[in-house]
């Protein structure tokens, strides 16, 4: 392929997305230079969609993007909401402290994801800085955001969790709970809380197969393999099996299973699942299709914050048709995976 | 003063439960959580929904035959508490997130 053609031709983004990592230099510039413009088009149907409901991102100007603003903090045991110490501001030296760095690799590791797959500036898409708290509270057997910028980090009780920032699927998974209160702002409740847990999911488990370079066949789609303490061995959850990732995992794997009045992180099993049938039925990496499908789905502004699985469905198989066809193996992919779970479009 | 704390959310998804009874707390911490545990809001609406990932408690307590209950998030629980969340990581029992 040449560079003019990767111009001229209509070449799927999947596609573009691979040829960006080939070894050859100019099939390299090529795709890069096509996948802007792809980009530059999906931005401008994006604007269109966004005057329909949505407030328009903010401009910022001077900002080019691709660049991690990241602050990582040490709450030194505290449960303080207000940032600690600053240990390792972005350009620094890696620090003595190992939550911390690995706070600032996986902030860094998902945010590079974000931007190079779907040319996201972070979590607002707007450049916003990440902060990144470690050490909060005492033995603290958790992560979460707080829908105010902030990440925070416990160290694990030993028994449950351990050092959380450990879980580059983990630390995705915060991270997507930011994107996701910028883009559809799910309720966090019912089927619309089961979704935004299971979206975090999602791009969690994309981004640690994304830094491991590893296929949907590759991937072992476990949620928390690395920070789960032994009660909880081997996982907190499975993608491709929901319900069997430890003794107490409670997750449906389809709607005859759904659980009424459940946790939002039991029922998410079942788009977890969904999602994994998709990327697998498809082959090659999720971020080739089943990821982007995902994410306009997530970036759509049809996509209401209390939206029940259907309404996602539907949403991404629409987003399916509209990028690769009506009869494109991605959109019958789609139209599995929902299957699969029982969800009906 | 008897309670059953149930901790429930966080990104782990699973509950966590005991049955505790303030008179196992240490010195000067058994008044200071029995009084924290008189002042809390029993029986206000349980919060439809708190933050993606935060931890929160449901507390239950007889009082003659009369049960009382709480929920309350994570950012809510008085300091003087702490000492039940201690005794809760202590000697709690995992159950799946969704168990009653
Ligand atoms: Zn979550």
């Amino acid at each position: 392929m040449t560079a003019s053609c990767a111009r001229r031709c209509i070449v799927p983004p999947s596609l573009l997305y691979r040829l960006a990592r080939s070894a050859d230099e100019a099939v390299r510039d090529a795709a890069l230079d096509a996948l802007v413009l792809d980009a530059r088009f999906r931005l401008a149907r994006a604007e269109c969609a966004v005057t329909l409901r949505r407030q328009p991102a903010p401009v910022t100007f001077g900002r080019a993007g691709g660049q991690p603003q990241r602050t990582i903090y040490d709450q030194q045991g505290s449960e303080s909401q207000t940032p600690g110490v600053v240990v390792r501001a972005e350009g620094q030296a890696p620090s003595q402290d190992e939550a911390a760095n690995q706070a600032y690799d996986g902030l860094g590791a998902t945010y590079g994801f974000y931007w190079t797959v779907f040319e996201r500036d972070s979590i607002d898409a707007a450049g916003m800085p990440l902060l990144g708290l470690v050490h909060y509270g005492r033995r603290y057997p958790n992560a979460f955001w707080d829908g105010a910028g902030h990440m925070f980090f416990g160290d694990g009780d030993g028994q449950i969790l351990t050092q959380t920032t450990a879980g580059i699927d983990v630390i995705g998974h915060e991270l997507t709970h930011g994107v996701t209160q910028y883009e559809a702002n799910l309720t966090y409740s019912g089927q619309s809380g089961a979704l935004n847990e299971s979206v975090s999911d999602v791009f969690g488990i994309q981004v640690k197969q994304y830094l491991l370079g590893q296929d949907v066949h590759r991937s072992d789609w476990l949620i928390g393999a690395d920070i789960v303490g032994p009660a909880l061995r081997p996982a907190l959850r499975s993608m491709k099996h929901p319900g069997t990732a430890n003794a107490y995992d409670d997750q449906p794997a389809d709607m005859d299973n759904y659980v009424p009045g459940g946790d939002v992180h039991t029922n998410s099993g079942i788009p977890n699942r969904a999602f994994y049938v998709v990327a697998s039925t498809l082959g090659g990496y999720a971020w080739d299709a089943a990821g982007p499908i995902w994410y306009a789905a997530l970036a759509d502004p049809q996509l209401h914050p209390n939206a029940t699985f259907r309404d996602f469905a539907r949403i991404t198989l629409r987003q399916a048709q509209q990028t690769y066809g009506a009869g494109s193996d991605q959109a019958h992919a789609v139209q599995q995976g929902w299957e699969a779970v029982k969800v009906s479009l | 003063m008897r309670v059953d704390v149930t901790r429930r959310g966080g990104v782990a998804g699973v509950a966590l439960h005991a049955t505790l009874d303030t008179a196992e707390l240490t010195g000067t911490d058994a008044p200071r959580v029995e009084a924290a545990l008189r002042d809390l809001p029993w029986g206000r609406p349980v919060p439809v929904s708190i933050g993606p990932d935060r931890f929160r408690y449901e507390m239950v307590t007889a009082e003659g035959d009369h049960e009382r209950r709480v929920v309350l998030s994570e950012s809510e629980i008085p300091d003087a508490l702490q000492p039940l969340l201690t005794l809760l990581a202590d000697l709690g029992q995992i159950r799946p997130a969704s168990a009653e």
